[in-house]
């Protein structure tokens, strides 16, 4: 098991370094500079500017300095924010993004499973169609849609909720319920076909001939056993957690880590950009450990073979 | 009552029990009794037929296409001819979804967008489809330390939300001046390959130890004869399902980008951009927003409609 968690621990710094390089590479391969404006600044002041980022040093020891400073932790200054480091922007974007997406999760959670649970018990009926076309609607309708529908018709239509803003719990509805679409679809489609899958198990067929009640056999056997195969699907479901919250948070003009990203975007906030793509898979990464770490928890099968890619 | 019906009985009727008898010995119905034989491709044809869903998405599929090739033509407008005095109107017989805040008929707007997502998708998926078959095929047969290297690259590039690498290639591209659609394109083909490539990876490595493919090394045959004359067309089942589902996802992913402004640029619009002009207005105009998000919404169905009905007949062991 440690041997296991060192590897892993390996793997994430590796990865998470790969992508701060080449984020950062490329963030130098762009042709139009970080201080390219309508109105063309004097060649001083940008001479200047560039003294002050280090933008004229040779582009190996920017490399370096940027490089020592993220061991750190120190994401550097924001080009467009004059007194704003990057640190900031994640200090005030994180909690706000975190909070919205845990209600999500917790919301994905506690709808997708059980309608993925009651599809499966009444495989082919008509409870059964009406979870898959759900699922399949979740699954179609792009997040932004779905922000821009429910607010027309929860927000402005039947004025039940507030269409936008952030700091009431009203206002976390709609876009909680927006995040959470995909992931209730998903998980509610996966939930079925495992659980299907363990009801034709024969430990199952053994739980029953004990004379257990259905209820026991659902919950107390089958359900453990398809807690696996959700737990391995939460790493990219967070994933789809924090990239649909670029244009949620947007739509729903919250501030949130997504909506400065975007921002950041469209103003070619190089550090910005660099600094909050290296958190977001370092984040991502740390999420994909703990899932591992989980299912190797739930699973004692997994801990002892040796992990290859199947 | 003939005596081959009490063999081969049409699907869906049962026959009745009295229609059953034994065939006369050496008549020439006995050598009728075996039928045409059911291939994986007639039999996967057969099942998608009985999948109403996927039928159903399939026909809008096709009906798109004809909406996005005709539509713009025999429209009497175009979509960049401004009408600044009829800016913002209700949908109307002459304009069916309104018009914008430059006066442009929406429904004309509407249908261009078509042609855009529809390139998208499948310019995309082609991309995919030729980088991931290419690279799981050559992972997966070379196995051993070109394998694991390669599913390591993988493995790595799994790590990092798709979407981010998708953004930071379109900023980077855009930036040096690429045609904004052909941004587009090279930014989704580049990505979101690595789900095909690890399929393939998957089928090539149990279909190489097969006999087939050990009767063709023994004639002789090169390395990417086998690989991508005997292997590849064995697991066309499962990539043909991928490519489907991978349609609408680089279809959602160009709404997106153009969403938030990396896509396609004015006066072309696209779905994402007609989806992100109508947001602004939604207070207002909720009619703008509403028809760009309902074709969206109508094509990622129909794709997905399809793909989950493809992956039920194609790849029975996928079955969800």
């Amino acid at each position: 098991m440690l041997k296991f968690i060192l590897q892993r621990v390996l793997s994430m710094i590796l990865v998470v370094l790969i992508v701060a390089s080449a984020t950062f590479f490329m963030m130098r391969l762009l042709p139009s500079g970080p201080f390219a404006r309508e109105k063309k600044l004097p060649p001083e002041i940008i001479k200047n500017l560039e003294a002050r980022y280090h933008l004229d040093d040779p582009l190996w020891k920017q490399y370096v300095d940027y490089m020592k400073n993220l061991l750190r932790g120190d994401l550097g200054p924001s080009f467009k924010y004059k007194n704003r480091t990057v640190n900031n922007i994640i200090n005030d974007g994180f909690p706000v993004s975190a909070a919205l997406g845990a209600v999500a999760v917790f919301l994905a959670i506690v709808i997708g499973i059980p309608l993925g649970i009651w599809g499966a018990l009444r495989q082919n009926g008509w409870q059964d169609n009406l979870v898959m076309f759900i699922a399949l609607l979740g699954v179609s309708v792009p997040n932004f849609i779905m922000a821009v529908l429910l607010m027309l018709i929860f927000a402005l239509g039947l004025h039940i909720v507030p269409a936008a803003g952030w700091g009431t719990f009203k206002q976390i509805i709609l876009p909680a319920f927006t995040l959470a679409g995909y992931p209730i679809a998903f998980l509610a489609r996966l939930v079925r076909s495992s659980m299907l899958e363990v009801l034709r198990q024969e430990y199952i067929t053994t739980a029953r001939a004990k004379g257990l009640s259905e209820r026991l056999v659902i919950f107390r056997h089958a359900l453990r056993n398809i807690l696996i195969p959700v737990v391995t699907v939460l790493g990219p479901l967070i994933a789809a957690v924090f990239t649909g919250s670029f244009v949620v948070e947007k739509i729903f003009a919250i501030p949130g880590l997504g909506r400065y990203y975007v921002t950041s975007i469209n103003d070619r906030d190089y550090t910005t950009i660099l600094g909050v793509t290296i958190f977001y898979s370092a984040l991502l990464v740390l999420m994909n450990f703990f899932v591992d770490l989980t299912y190797a928890w739930l699973d004692p099968r997994i801990r002892y073979v040796e992990r290859k890619v199947s | 009552m003939g005596v081959q019906t009490a063999w081969r009985f049409k699907e869906g009727s049962t026959p009745e029990a009295g229609s059953f008898a034994p065939a006369l010995k050496g008549s020439e119905e006995l050598q009728q009794v075996a039928g045409r034989p059911t291939t994986y491709w007639s039999d996967a044809i057969r099942r998608i037929r009985r999948n109403k869903p996927a039928v159903v998405g399939f026909w809008i599929i096709i009906a798109l296409f004809i909406v996005a090739i005709v539509g713009p033509m025999v429209s009497p407008y175009t979509y960049e001819d401004q009408d600044l005095s009829n800016t913002f109107q209700s949908p109307t017989l002459q304009h069916p979804f309104g018009t914008d805040q430059l006066g442009r008929d929406q429904m004309t707007r509407v249908m261009y967008g078509a042609r855009i997502s529809l390139a998208v998708g499948i310019v995309c998926a082609a991309l995919n489809f030729l980088i991931g078959v290419t690279y799981g095929g050559i992972s997966a047969y070379f196995g051993g330390r070109v394998d694991d290297i390669m599913m390591r690259i993988v493995d790595i590039l799994y790590g990092i939300p798709t979407l981010i690498i998708v953004i930071l290639l379109t900023v980077l591209f855009k930036d040096r001046g690429v045609n904004p659609l052909v941004n587009v394109f090279i930014a989704i083909g580049l990505t979101y390959w690595l789900p095909m490539a690890r399929i393939v990876r998957g089928e090539i490595l149990s279909l190489k130890e097969r006999e087939f493919a050990l009767a063709a090394k023994t004639i002789g045959a090169p390395n990417n004869r086998i690989l991508f004359r005997h292997l590849i067309p064995n697991a066309m089942g499962p990539i043909i399902v991928t490519v489907t589902l991978e349609v609408p996802s680089a279809i959602f992913t160009e709404a997106f980008l153009s969403y938030i402004g990396l896509g396609v640029s004015a006066p072309v619009a696209s779905w994402g951009v007609l989806a992100s002009d109508g947001t602004e207005a939604i207070r207002s105009f909720p009619y703008l927003v509403l028809f760009p998000a309902l074709a969206i919404c109508l094509t990622m169905f129909a794709f997905n409609f399809l793909g989950d009905g493809l992956r039920d007949a194609l790849d029975p062991r996928l079955r969800q």
